[in-house]
């Protein structure tokens, strides 16, 4: 009379069920990939494995071969030279850049949502107006006052641009945590705002901070880029992505290499950071949910 | 031969796949439901009742492993004969209103829809019966309430709106899941009220999950005690309340408070186990003032008799 | 409702005031005699002189500042310091096809964000999902320059499909020469807004009254398409919202590379220029819209979520 049922697949519209774990590929790949970018990048300055301004008109515009990997530009550089010579500015400005924007936005905006009042309404409207401005506008203006070619100036409209998701972010964190039930038991103990601020508030505002800050990076490596290939950033002769991609531009058709390439170590930079981000992520994940199983 | 009852579950098991164990919410659970009667299944957080009533809904999420055999009418039981549009009819009554409605969609165009799918009505005819649907339910102003968001009602009024959508289906059965919990005392009482005139006007079966002895005493005809995923004791009511059979009915039974100032609340001592790992013999041996050694080895084959208890010991002998 | 406006008006003047602080200190910051600088160290004194004197260089700070906000107020944005042609109508001029970039760069990202992010919803942690989200990384990572070139080289003169330089009007000319730069600010922000619509459609689907309207009856399809999209789209209108700015900021990019005559080219020219007169009636013209396209994704989104009260 009972006969036994299979038991069954349901369909979608129940919530699909959550994917099997795989392997973390992503986050070995990532750290692999970006691991061998840096070494690569500072081991060519560490060690001066050549000269990445050195001319030489005879072997000027060859395709990729074993002895240059990236092939040569218009007036004999090696490209893949300067590809690994021009990382360290990129990556230098992007990380240092992406670290003062989030520390000036958590203070900005742990400080608004702690204060509240009028001074809370206005940093929230020009947050609000600088997230949703044009970032190369903002840029613009920045550079034409400090002179295109400073590299404060890029370093400065990077900064401009950042700071304000953070304190968004900041603010909207703080403005949840401190409602919580045991930031009020801490409070009707007694404990100062100080105290409560450094153990409660703030390691519960970083973290999202410290999630968008991985995305932030990518995208200020491609404003110094953007703004160095539209010459207003750094300057030639001294090798950066941007500018070599940019050199290469007007032989576009005949040697593809100069332009093409540089790109594709851009983008393998952008993913890993991508990838490393989403596995640290993972990772913090699992350790927090082991805790807090054994609880 | 007597006609099969309206709703027959046969070792019903339901198992959860999360992400590093196994959870066996449901192990092994029977029971009938006859046309006209309802069921109450009662039992703690974590007892199995609500996965057992979402199985037999055909609700259960993707992460759910589910066998056994459930027949409706006397035909089994396939998730598209509930929630397509042909076949036996049974709609649900959920817990929370305040999230089992869509909040951009207006109460009004929620009830025409479901009237478009399972009776086929449109246009005015299907706006008139929405509206005598919530009339039905006793909502006041009902044609204007028909323009309304979810968020614009208080949390009785959405769970008369649910217990319309519902009736919208034309049951045979109804599933409530917690129907009243999240509801004031006041309303609880209103909707319950509601829901045994409305059984009694439309003859639908019903099976009644709640954790609250008193609301299951109060609508239900019969009673199944649900413990760590199995039925531990199942009959009348009123049978089952005065003179319980298994232990853990009548510690639930004694840890109601009551109004008499001299009465003794007494706990059931311990917590319920962890269903990624059953024990084996009865669930309830480790917290049973009355277990014996062979409690803990062997455990009662469930049966689908009207009075019944999965004890070695009980209190009292369990027939009908 | 209209104390939601008069508040949002309110707020939006401090912020414009704002604004055209930033746009009045950029002259007033560049260190040295911004005339001297935009003519050069070779243009003779009285040039230098008389190009002060139009822009009013030697007057107080405060009285420049006056005169700066009402000629704005009346639309009077000067004139360049290089061609000398007013900047108003200059920009005016310059409007059509960057404006038809960002339609057609929103058009395409956002039917990419509702097809695939609806597709990886359902098919969560399928390859298809996770091809998506990788496809999305690589995307995001690609300087909207270098993807430029590189589509240049494939369809533009490999494929000789697309124009790869200059703008052409009429629906046919747009498709021909517009293409191309859509595409590339596109290939930034698609995956942002599939990744949010993958959310939240994924947040939806498994959402109680999702459950309840199956238990209903209705069917997957219907409940996709009218309840689960509907609450889906509320938060990647907010993300499209503030996506002008990433619009705007590729169109000056794609116009560069592909020689489009548009405002995008025209302020990177200015600002290799030095000509501050363009740049400062850009950084207005565009606080100006910023603030706008605010107001318009909130009142959007008010308009769709009938629990917010403004």
């Amino acid at each position: 009379m009972s006969a036994v049922v299979e038991p069954r697949e349901l369909e979608f519209a129940l919530a699909a069920a959550p994917p099997r774990r795989r392997a973390h590929v992503e986050g070995i790949v990532g750290f692999a990939l970006l691991g061998t970018i840096l070494l690569a990048v500072v081991a060519v300055r560490v060690f001066q494995l050549g000269d990445p301004n050195a001319q030489n008109l005879q072997e000027a515009l060859l395709s990729p071969s074993l002895a240059h990997p990236f092939g040569t530009d218009a007036v004999g550089r090696d490209v893949f030279l300067r590809t690994l010579y021009g990382g360290w500015i990129d990556i230098l400005i992007g990380v240092s850049a992406t670290a003062v924007s989030v520390v000036i936005g958590l203070v900005v905006g742990v400080a608004a949502a702690y204060k509240g009042g009028a001074l809370d309404a206005l940093l929230m409207r020009v947050t609000d107006a600088m997230i949703a401005f044009p970032f190369l506008i903002l840029s613009f203006a920045i550079v034409t006052i400090t002179g295109p070619g400073s590299i404060l100036g890029v370093f400065l409209a990077l900064v401009a641009r950042g700071w304000p998701a953070y304190a968004r972010i900041s603010r909207g964190e703080t403005l949840v945590v401190r409602e919580h039930d045991y930031v009020l038991a801490a409070r009707t103990l007694g404990l100062g705002p100080a105290r409560i601020l450094r153990r409660h508030i703030v390691p519960n505002v970083v973290r999202p901070c410290l999630v968008l800050s991985f995305a932030d990076l990518i995208v200020n490596i491609l404003i110094i880029t953007t703004l160095s290939y539209l010459g207003l950033g750094i300057q030639p002769p001294t090798p950066e992505w941007g500018a070599i991609i940019a050199d290469g531009q007007a032989y576009i058709l005949t040697a593809w290499w100069i332009s093409t390439l540089p790109g594709i170590v851009v983008v393998l930079f952008g993913v890993s950071i991508s990838f490393v981000g989403e596995s640290l992520g993972r990772i913090e994940g699992s350790l927090l949910g082991a805790a807090g199983n054994r609880g | 031969m007597a006609e099969p009852p309206l709703l027959a579950v046969r070792n019903l098991r339901v198992r959860f796949r999360m992400r590093d164990r196994m959870v066996y919410a449901v192990n092994g659970v029977s029971f009938d439901v006859e046309r006209g009667h309802t069921l109450g299944l009662v039992g703690e957080s974590g007892s199995g009742k609500s996965a057992t009533l979402r199985a037999v809904a055909g609700l259960l999420p993707g992460t759910a492993e589910l066998t056994g055999d459930v027949r409706l009418a006397g035909a089994p039981l396939e998730p598209g004969a509930i929630l397509g549009s042909a076949g036996a009819h049974v709609a649900t009554v959920f817990q929370d209103p305040a999230t089992h409605l869509n909040p951009v969609q207006k109460i009004g165009d929620a009830l025409r829809e479901t009237l478009g799918v399972r009776r086929g009505l449109t246009g005015m005819a299907a706006t008139a019966e929405a509206v005598g649907l919530l009339e039905r339910v006793e909502l006041a102003q009902a044609r204007a309430r028909m323009s309304c968001y979810p968020h614009q009602l208080s949390g009785g009024m959405r769970q008369r709106v649910m217990i319309a959508l519902a009736l919208a289906c034309d049951p045979v059965m109804l599933l409530a899941d917690e129907p009243t919990t999240a509801l004031d005392v006041t309303t609880q009482r209103k909707v319950l009220v509601l829901l045994k005139r409305l059984q009694r006007e439309t003859g639908m079966a019903m099976v009644f999950v709640s954790h609250d002895l008193a609301v299951i005493a109060d609508v239900c005809d019969a009673a199944a005690v649900m413990y760590a995923g199995s039925i531990v004791e199942r009959g009348p009511t009123q049978a089952l309340l005065a003179a319980p059979a298994h232990p853990y009915s009548d510690g639930l039974i004694r840890s109601i408070p009551t109004l008499d100032p001299d009465a003794v609340v007494t706990a059931i001592g311990g917590a319920p186990p962890d269903m990624s790992a059953p024990p084996s013999g009865c669930p309830f041996a480790p917290r049973c003032p009355r277990c014996e050694p062979d409690c803990r080895v062997y455990s009662v084959r469930a049966d689908v008799s009207p009075r019944f208890a999965a004890c070695l010991h009980p209190l009292v002998k369990a027939t009908a | 409702m209209a104390t939601f406006l008069a508040k949002r008006a309110f707020q939006s003047i401090l912020v414009l005031l704002i604004i055209s602080l930033v746009a009045f200190a950029l002259v007033q910051a560049i260190p040295g005699n911004p005339a001297r600088l935009a003519l050069g160290p070779r243009a003779p004194e009285q040039a230098v002189r008389l190009l002060e004197d139009r822009h009013h260089l030697n007057d107080s700070v405060l009285s420049q500042y006056w005169q700066f906000v009402s000629n704005a107020a009346q639309l009077q944005f000067g004139s360049s310091i290089r061609s000398q042609q007013p900047v108003g109508p200059m920009l005016l001029d310059r409007l059509a096809p960057t404006v038809l970039i960002i339609v057609y760069a929103a058009v395409i990202s956002v039917v990419l964000a509702v097809v695939l992010g609806v597709w990886s919803a359902i098919r969560a942690g399928r390859p298809i999902d996770s091809a998506t989200q990788v496809g999305g990384m690589f995307a995001v990572a690609m300087p909207p320059f270098w993807l430029a070139l590189v589509l240049v080289l494939v369809f533009g003169v490999n494929l000789h499909v697309f124009a790869t330089s200059g703008y052409e009007s009429g629906p046919a000319g747009i498709l021909r020469s517009l293409t191309l730069p859509a595409v590339t600010i596109a290939c930034g922000l698609a995956p942002l807004l599939i990744r949010s619509v993958r959310s939240s459609v994924l947040e939806n689907l498994g959402a109680d009254y999702a459950v309840a309207a199956r238990s209903r009856g209705i069917g997957r399809l219907r409940i996709l398409l009218r309840h689960v999209l509907r609450n889906s789209l509320l938060s990647t209108v907010t993300i499209l919202g503030s996506s002008l700015a990433f619009l705007v900021s590729g169109t000056v990019v794609v116009e560069t590379v592909f020689a489009i005559p548009g405002i995008g080219s025209l302020s990177v020219n200015a600002v290799t220029n030095r000509d501050f007169p363009i740049v400062q009636a850009l950084v207005l013209l565009f606080g100006t819209l910023t603030l706008l396209a605010n107001l318009v994704t909130d009142l959007v989104y008010a308009w769709l979520d009938p629990r917010v009260r403004l």
